[in-house]
């Protein structure tokens, strides 16, 4: 039977989930890379009236709202006669669950979908209702542009059905849909049921799950029977298409179950009433009880080493999450059949076990985050997460193995963070975890899964039987410099025998035998006879030749074949005849020495990231001249050679250059050892009096002398270093005026102030950050500031830098510790400015959309995916900052360098005081509106304030080029480059008091405006003039509007505090506006580094009127300091440092630090009001008028006539004063 | 009884054309817990709206009664005497003002509360003509004498016993020696 559908009319109440015409219709979520082009599609009739519909995006997590939607700022698009609407979000969360909530113009929710599960809503318009999971999903391999779409024929949303991923079609009719037709009134059909009709290791509290291809009615609940239960009681619920029955008590563990659904009981809602086909029946085996968990967690890594030593799963590569594994063990006596058991951390479920997953008695499983586990694993079981990754996370998370009705939980802590597995000591038996390396048995092994500590199988599986192979052999295959005394070292998979060693056949010595054990794993071969200098010689073993010992006898894998050069240099001169490092090095910057160089001298430093080592002479080979050095380094280009070991007495011979500046020899050969000799460190103090002074130190091993302080992290992230300095070095335009002989002075004295402190790894991003000890993590930072007592090392010049290359952990002290906010006495008025590095909630994924005019780069947060915890680049960001202004706890922010897309409540703005209200309660902090974007860039000034504290007095104004105060060349305020000013005027709630508030963000020193306007002399840098016109235009358009107003100027205004445009306000024949940051902090102010010196481009500057009542003012360093590579960014981080490096706290949430100030507005006091009331009346007269007549002292302020004295006729005057008639009290 | 003997000189001295004030009192002598009258006149040829004076007497000797106090000024706004240290304060403030004439600006009772002797002296006294920023001051004809004193003095009964007992001894005591 055909069934007309009823036409499509809007269904503006509509209040059946799957009855209603306007519904999500389209969804994308997740794809392969980072997320591109996620959207939500609502379809709609084309006459539906969507005002204050909404979609809301929820969290499955936590069942909360992120963000919302109104319809009415979009207009249905027409296709194929329908309506479509794409929403496409900043971000939509991928899942396990997530969900879409659409919700009618009367707040009534239409529809919560969810993917990938179901989830409840804790707030938002859904809140209380639970999800219904459309049943399909995307995921990290979800090709881009594709999208899951609702499919088939029909009106309504229940006419549809949820398809995988297919090439989306936003704003158009889906590819598979059609809207408007008719469709076949087909009975209902069972979709899924949960659990599966015969599974097992069905938990005891389980809920049969049942999904229908179509609506329906269930009108009865079924029967469910047991072994040893024969009737469970059950309850019924649902709607739709999925129904839950629930045994109202647990089932009988162990037992066998069947559920049986009569087809009467199911009829279907549309058309004429149709019921299932056939009834359900399925029977399934409830889980063990919890008790007959017999399961041991006996090894487990969360943080694979770096490089191959953490490839655990021998696929080849190491990888983060790959190669994380959980191993477990058997150790009762019986088989035990896991299928359906699960896995989990401290997220979910990450592995469940498959069907017939049997471990043997005594026998183990492992199961890896990842990858192709490549290896016998001692003959145990291997799997890989069925979630894709196990997820443990390094400092510490939860393992839990579940059976259904019991589990086997691990909660391990930051000991998961040691580049190694925990293992259970001893193996199985074991009471606690151990590092694995620490245990004998282990022999330094990072970790063994599949066998026991040592290697060795577990009891109950048996290693296959394999054919040994060659683990390492030294020297390596090609090896050059090989000593003429060298013994082959040989180490095999597992216990070999070998007939006969071969001889080395050899260039100049002929064939050398070679002598050693025959039997083992590990062979040390030495030759008969000593090798000649300068040979090759060849290795050769034939796989037959070597068999293992266990099962069958098995032939190695493959042949082994090396061919090595032994040493140029046969002996260590035992005379004057080498060259001394001084006559290399010489005075000057550069060497002048030619041809080879022989030398022999004594390691000080071994430094593998830079292919060679240090030497230096013995004390008696100097040549006390302090202008040459004593050392330099020696480079093994190809690393060809052993390197030798600090101590040791070197011949090195090879050919001198300079690297870049940093002089240096080249091996030729091999460094022989000739003895040992410790050479003392020579100190060094700074600053220096010229960079000569450290150029005579290049290559020498030396100790500070004098404290040294951390003054620049910038790059530690990028390349492991800091710059050390003695104190604190700063801006020379912070604390002296640009171009003066003080200025030049600075600069000269800054130069020679600092070294870099290196981290002997010349890698870009090294994996680890040797610096704080213990690494560097969003926990253990290193901020400028700290000190470094001790660093002892040698010194080198790279990258135009001179550099300490430490040989032990230097000595470094938390001299400048964070702190929790800010330190600031408090008046009634705190006013904080923050720059907020390019906040921005729209995040673009290639195509440039941002800014009023729709085309400027989205700055800020990129599309980068998620880190572990599923939280994005903004995410991250957004946590930061909303930490860092709920620390400050301002009254009033200024924001700059935030997105310019207006002030109502769907701006970015308005989503960053969300976010503090979120924490701190909703509506402590409201935005200043003003109407639509300001200005024309990407990014804009705001202010927040709290309603509690401050009022708004009249409306906000903007300081642009249209009303700003012009000149012979121009307006002076250039809204084409600087952003525009934005003004408020705030009364106090308490007392009515008003300030002005102006927040800034002038022009940069960046790029160029141009000549006579960029200062190329006094390092005031680009744009100068225009900064310092806006500052004129400025000061000019608040004495025009708010003359009589206390006025704060905050803001970065991109000058230093005595650079023009900043002298320009203070100028006390001029606006004469004070400095805040230097009144209280003076020259040690600081809210921003660049070339580790410091110096604030964010400023506090207050009026004449206001200076008086300002109590304090502080920038609170929580920026400026800390390392950028502690910021929110994904870029230039591996994995495990995009989560180790990131902490939800203020610590780097921008480069900037913000300026806190704190007020006492005060209503000044009333002239005659002689008993403080506030007002004046009959009372003040009467009290003036007893100090008068009692002879009282009174204060020549009552002298209100002004005739020299205090008398009845100043109370005359007092009353013409009264502040009601006739002075009425 | 114990006799109080009460001398009081009127000061009444002018001069044409000028603002005068006077005070005085209805008896000179009175003894102790008996009250005298004292009346504070002003003449007034300029107008005025503020008027002040201290009335400095010895307030050992005399106490105010509070409730005694009456004025041709209480018109005014305010128009109050009060009690203190050195005597009494009269001060008057008016929005309007009053015209010029003679005005009884105080009267009140004084209890004599221990014998001795007073002058009763009229200082500070102001007045003026206020405006909406300024009071002008009236100014006073400074030739008049605002004080004056009266005696015999005030004497406690045993001690004007005993000073008149000595006395007379002593001048029996000469006349003796004659």
């Amino acid at each position: 039977m055909k069934l007309k559908l009823a036409a499509a009319v809007s269904l503006i109440c509509a209040t059946n989930a799957y009855a209603t015409d306007v519904f999500i219709n389209e969804i994308h979520y997740d794809n392969s890379g980072g997320d591109v082009g996620e959207f939500v599609e609502i379809a709609a009739p084309l006459d539906a009236d969507l005002t204050d519909w909404a979609v809301v995006l929820y969290n499955g997590s936590n069942g909360t709202s992120y963000g919302e939607f109104n319809l009415g700022d979009y207009r249905l698009t027409e296709s194929n006669g329908y309506g479509f609407i794409s929403i496409y979000p900043s971000s939509i969360q991928n899942g396990s669950p997530d969900a879409i909530a659409l919700v009618n113009g009367a707040g009534t929710v239409v529809q919560l979908l969810s993917y990938e599960g179901t989830m409840t809503a804790t707030n938002g318009p859904a809140e209380g209702v639970t999800s219904t999971d459309i049943g399909v999903a995307e995921a990290s391999s979800t090709d881009a542009g594709t999208s899951l779409q609702l499919s088939g024929t029909g009106s309504v949303y229940s006419d549809f059905s949820w398809a995988d991923s297919s090439a989306e079609t936003p704003s158009v009719m889906n590819s598979a849909q059609t809207i408007g037709g008719s469709v076949e009134d087909t009975p209902p059909s069972v979709l899924s049921i949960s659990p599966a009709d015969g599974e097992s290791n069905v938990a005891v509290d389980t809920n049969i799950v049942i999904s229908f291809n179509e609506d329906v009615a269930v009108s009865a609940v079924g029967t469910l029977s047991c072994t040893s239960e024969f009737s469970v009681p059950l309850t019924l619920s649902g709607s739709g298409r999925t129904y839950t029955v629930s045994p109202d008590i647990d089932l009988p563990a162990a037992d066998d179950c069947s559920y049986v659904l009569q087809a009467s009981s199911v009829v279907d809602l549309d058309g004429e009433p149709n019921n299932l086909l056939e009834g359900i029946s399925i029977s399934f085996t409830v889980a063990e009880p919890a008790a007959d968990i017999d399961l041991v967690i006996n090894e487990f890594l969360s943080d694979p080493a770096a490089d191959l030593p953490g490839d655990a799963n021998g696929d080849g590569a190491r990888n983060s999450s790959q190669d994380e594994f959980v191993e477990l063990v058997n150790p009762g006596l019986e088989a035990l059949d896991i299928s359906g058991w699960t896995i989990s951390d401290g997220v979910g479920v990450r592995h469940v076990f498959p069907i017939d997953t049997l471990i043997e008695a005594g026998c183990a499983v492992v199961v890896f985050g990842g990858g192709e586990p490549t290896g016998n694993f001692g003959g145990a079981l291997v799997q890989t997460a069925s979630s894709g990754s196990l997820g443990l996370n390094n400092g510490g998370d939860t393992i839990a193995v579940d059976n259904g009705s019991g589990n086997v939980t691990y909660i391990y802590g930051s000991e998961g963070s040691n580049n190694q597995s925990l293992t259970l000591n001893p193996d199985v038996t074991g009471t606690e975890y151990a590092q694995h390396s620490t245990l004998s048995a282990a022999q330094g092994a990072l970790f063994s899964p599949g066998t026991k500590a040592d290697g060795s199988s577990f009891a109950g599986c048996t290693a296959p039987d394999t054919a040994p192979s060659l683990v390492s052999i030294s020297p390596a295959d090609g090896e050059l410099g090989v000593a003429t005394d060298a013994v082959l070292e040989l180490v095999f998979s597992e216990e070999v025998m070998v007939s006969q060693w071969p001889a080395l056949n050899c260039s100049v010595s002929g064939e050398v035998a070679l002598l050693g054990n025959t039997s083992g794993t590990e062979f040390m071969l030495s030759p008969a006879v000593p090798l000649d200098a300068d040979e090759s010689c060849s290795f050769s073993v034939l796989a037959s030749d070597v068999t293992d010992l266990d099962g069958q006898s098995d032939a190695l894998t493959e042949d082994i074949s090396i061919n090595f050069a032994t040493s140029l240099i046969a002996s260590c001169p035992t005379d004057g005849s080498f060259d001394l490092i001084s006559s290399i090095q010489g005075t000057g910057f550069e060497s002048s020495f030619t041809g080879t160089a022989n030398v022999k001298a004594a390691v000080t430093a071994v430094v593998p990231g830079k292919k060679g080592f240090y030497i230096q002479e013995e004390l008696e080979d100097y040549d006390n001249n302090p202008a040459s050095s004593e050392g330099i380094f020696v480079f093994d280009e190809n690393e060809a050679f052993i390197a030798p070991a600090v101590g040791d007495v070197v011949y090195v011979s090879g050919s001198v250059s300079e690297f870049f500046g940093n002089t240096q020899i080249t091996l030729s050969s091999a460094p022989l050892v000739c003895g040992n000799y410790t050479v003392e460190p020579t100190e060094f103090s700074l600053p220096v009096t010229s960079s000569a002074d450290l150029e005579s130190l290049e290559g020498m091993f030396v100790k500070n002398a004098v404290e040294l302080t951390v003054t620049n992290n910038f790059t530690l992230g990028r390349f492991g270093e800091v710059t050390l300095s003695n104190g604190r070095i700063f801006n020379p335009n912070n604390i002296s005026l640009p171009g003066s002989a003080e200025n030049a002075e600075i600069i000269a004295a800054n130069a020679l102030n600092r070294i870099l402190l290196d981290d002997a790894n010349s890698a870009q991003n090294p994996e680890v950050l040797p610096y704080p000890a213990g690494g560097l993590s969003a926990n253990n930072t290193l901020r400028m500031g700290y000190t470094v007592s001790s660093v002892e090392g040698v010194v080198d010049y790279s990258f135009s830098e001179y550099r300490v290359i430490p040989t032990v952990t230097p000595t470094i002290v938390e001299t400048n510790a964070r702190t929790s906010a800010p330190d600031l006495a408090l008046g009634n008025l705190t006013v904080a400015s923050l720059n907020v590095l390019n906040y921005f909630t729209s995040i673009d994924a290639g195509v440039d959309f941002c800014g009023p005019s729709g085309n400027a780069e989205c700055r800020g947060a990129d599309d980068n995916g998620t880190d572990s915890n599923g939280l994005t680049e903004f995410d991250r960001q957004k946590a930061k900052t909303v930490a860092a202004l709920v620390a400050m706890n301002a009254d009033i922010v200024g924001l700059m360098e935030i997105e310019n897309n207006g002030f109502d409540a769907n701006s970015t703005v308005a989503d960053l005081v969300d976010g503090v209200n979120a924490l701190m309660g909703e509506g402590t902090y409201a935005v200043v509106e003003h109407d639509g974007p300001i200005g024309t860039d990407a990014i804009t000034v705001a202010l927040i304030y709290k309603p509690s504290v401050v009022n708004l007095s009249g409306a906000s104004l903007v300081l642009d080029s249209s009303n700003s105060i012009s000149d012979d060349d121009g307006v002076l305020f250039n809204d084409s480059k600087n952003r525009p000013s934005f003004i408020q005027k705030f009364a106090l709630v308490e007392n009515g008091e008003e300030i002005v508030l102006s927040v800034n963000h002038f022009k940069s020193k960046g790029s160029s405006c141009g000549a006579g306007d960029d200062d190329t002399s006094t390092g005031q840098g680009n744009c100068n003039l225009t900064r310092t016109r806006a500052s004129l235009a400025l000061a000019a358009f608040l004495e025009d509007n708010f003359a009589d107003t206390p006025t704060l100027i905050i803001g970065d205004l991109n000058a230093y505090a005595l650079e023009d445009p900043i002298t320009t306000l203070t100028d006390a024949s001029g606006p004469a506006y004070t400095d805040l940051a230097n009144m209280f902090a003076g020259s040690e102010a600081y809210s921003y580094s660049f070339n580790g010196e410091l110096g604030y481009l964010d400023h506090a500057l207050a009026s004449p009127s206001l200076v008086d009542k300002v109590v304090d003012a502080t920038e609170w360093h929580i920026n400026a300091d800390e390392p950028v590579v502690l910021d929110y960014n994904f870029e230039f981080k591996s994995s495990s440092q995009i989560d180790s490096f990131f902490a939800p706290g203020p610590y780097r949430m921008s480069d900037h630090d913000p300026v806190v100030v704190s007020i006492m507005l005060e209503a000044d006091a009333l002239v005659g009001d002689w008993d403080n009331d506030g007002d004046v009346d009959i009372n003040d007269i009467r009290g003036f008028m007893m100090a008068v007549q009692s002879r009282q002292e009174i204060d020549m302020a009552y002298d209100l006539n002004n005739d020299g004295v205090v008398n009845i006729l100043d109370a005359r005057v007092l009353m013409s004063m009264c502040t009601r008639t006739r002075c009425a009290a | 009884m114990k006799t109080l003997l009460i001398a009081l000189s009127l000061l009444v001295g002018f001069s044409a054309n000028a603002n005068i004030i006077s005070v005085s009192v209805d008896n000179t002598e009175v003894q102790v817990g008996e009250s005298v009258d004292a009346s504070v006149v002003v003449d007034m040829t300029d107008a005025f709206d503020t008027l002040y004076f201290e009335l400095e007497f010895d307030t050992s000797v005399f106490e105010y009664d509070a409730n005694s106090f009456s004025s041709d000024l209480d018109f005014a706004f305010i128009a109050e005497l009060t009690s203190q240290t050195y005597g009494v304060s009269f001060y008057m403030l008016d929005f309007i003002g009053a015209f010029p004439s003679n005005y009884v600006a105080s009267t009140f009772s004084l209890t004599a509360i221990s014998e001795g002797v007073t002058s009763f002296d009229i200082v500070s006294f102001v007045a003026g003509l206020g405006g909406s920023d300024t009071a002008t001051p009236i100014s006073i004809d400074t030739t008049v004498p605002t004080t004056t004193e009266v005696s015999p003095a005030v004497v406690s009964a045993p001690s004007a016993i005993a000073l008149f007992a000595a006395a007379v001894l002593a001048f029996a005591g000469f006349r003796r020696k004659a």
